[in-house]
């Protein structure tokens, strides 16, 4: 009886420490999108003095990594680019808020996984780049995606069980994107 | 009411919002650093004062156990964040943060709202 006592101990503290390592790492993202998008800053982005987010999606033109990116920057991007610039702000804001706390957390990984390809996109081939951060980037949102992080200490564990036993279009859209 | 939070004896909603509260209180050492690769978040003296305030009673919400105290910590910590997002659009500087002020602030608010009106029964 006590070796299943000892096994079932060394299992829920295997539980613990999983869960717990899923919920540093999805923090841990969080904080990448919290830090990186304070420089992301209105009115212009950097647009007047050919600096700030303006000069690094500039890069996909100048430095071009796929031509058919490179065309939308140059010609679609640019020319309306405080539009984009709040564009920007506004979701990588959103990635930071929500991955924080486990919120919709595989919706939000997948969003994360989309901006990531547009940032690679851009700066790729920037000078003193590591191409390996933006594959890494990459690798750490599939992860938060396979694993659903926000059932780890995030608040979408917290409230999953309410949304699975609701019948509401709201709740089942939730459990789906959690 | 189950008691199977993160934090000891205490229901999950409840330990949701102290550790969002001590999030809070911690986010306050970035006021002392400055620039990569420390600076993760924007804080001003204005922006300390409101985390340590809102912090503090975040903790206090989830060890009392007063579910309308988290409820109105998690709407003031959105308040804050408006406020922030309106200092963005208009340039003014009344809290002095910036976006990554506001991103915090929006996951803190949307986390204690999200404790406060998580049902008691899980």
């Amino acid at each position: 009886m006590s070796q299943v006592a000892n096994a079932a101990s060394r299992s829920a503290d295997a539980t613990v420490t999983r869960r717990g390592g899923i919920a540093v790492v999805r923090v841990g993202v969080a904080l990448l999108w919290i830090q990186n998008v304070a420089w992301k800053v209105p009115p212009d982005f950097g647009e007047n003095s050919r600096g700030g987010l303006y000069n690094w999606t500039r890069w996909a033109v100048d430095r071009e990594v796929f031509a058919p990116w490179a065309w939308f920057v140059e010609h679609v991007v640019l020319p309306n680019f405080v539009l984009f610039g709040w564009l920007t702000l506004m979701v990588e804001t959103s990635l930071g808020a929500f991955l924080l706390i486990g919120l919709a957390t595989r919706f939000w990984a997948l969003v994360g996984f989309a901006q990531t390809i547009v940032i690679t996109l851009s700066v790729l081939h920037a000078p003193n780049e590591w191409h390996w951060s933006y594959f890494l980037m990459l690798l750490t949102h599939v992860a938060l995606f396979v694993t659903a992080a926000g059932r780890c200490y995030g608040i979408d564990g917290l409230l999953r069980p309410a949304w699975l036993r609701s019948a509401s279009p709201v709740a089942r859209l939730l459990v789906r994107v959690s | 009411m189950t008691r199977s939070g993160a934090w000891p004896g205490m229901t999950a909603p409840d330990s949701a919002a102290v550790t969002l509260g001590v999030a809070s209180l911690v986010s306050v050492v970035f006021t002392v650093t400055d620039g990569d690769p420390w600076q993760l978040v924007e804080m001003p003296a204005r922006a300390v004062a409101i985390a340590v305030v809102l912090g503090v009673l975040a903790c206090l919400g989830g060890l009392l156990e007063r579910v309308l105290l988290v409820r109105a910590v998690g709407g003031a910590f959105l308040l804050a964040a408006l406020v922030m997002f309106g200092e963005l659009v208009f340039g003014t500087d009344w809290i002095g943060g910036a976006a990554s002020t506001l991103s915090l602030w929006a996951g803190l608010g949307m986390g204690l709202l999200a404790a406060g009106l998580a049902p008691r029964d899980i």
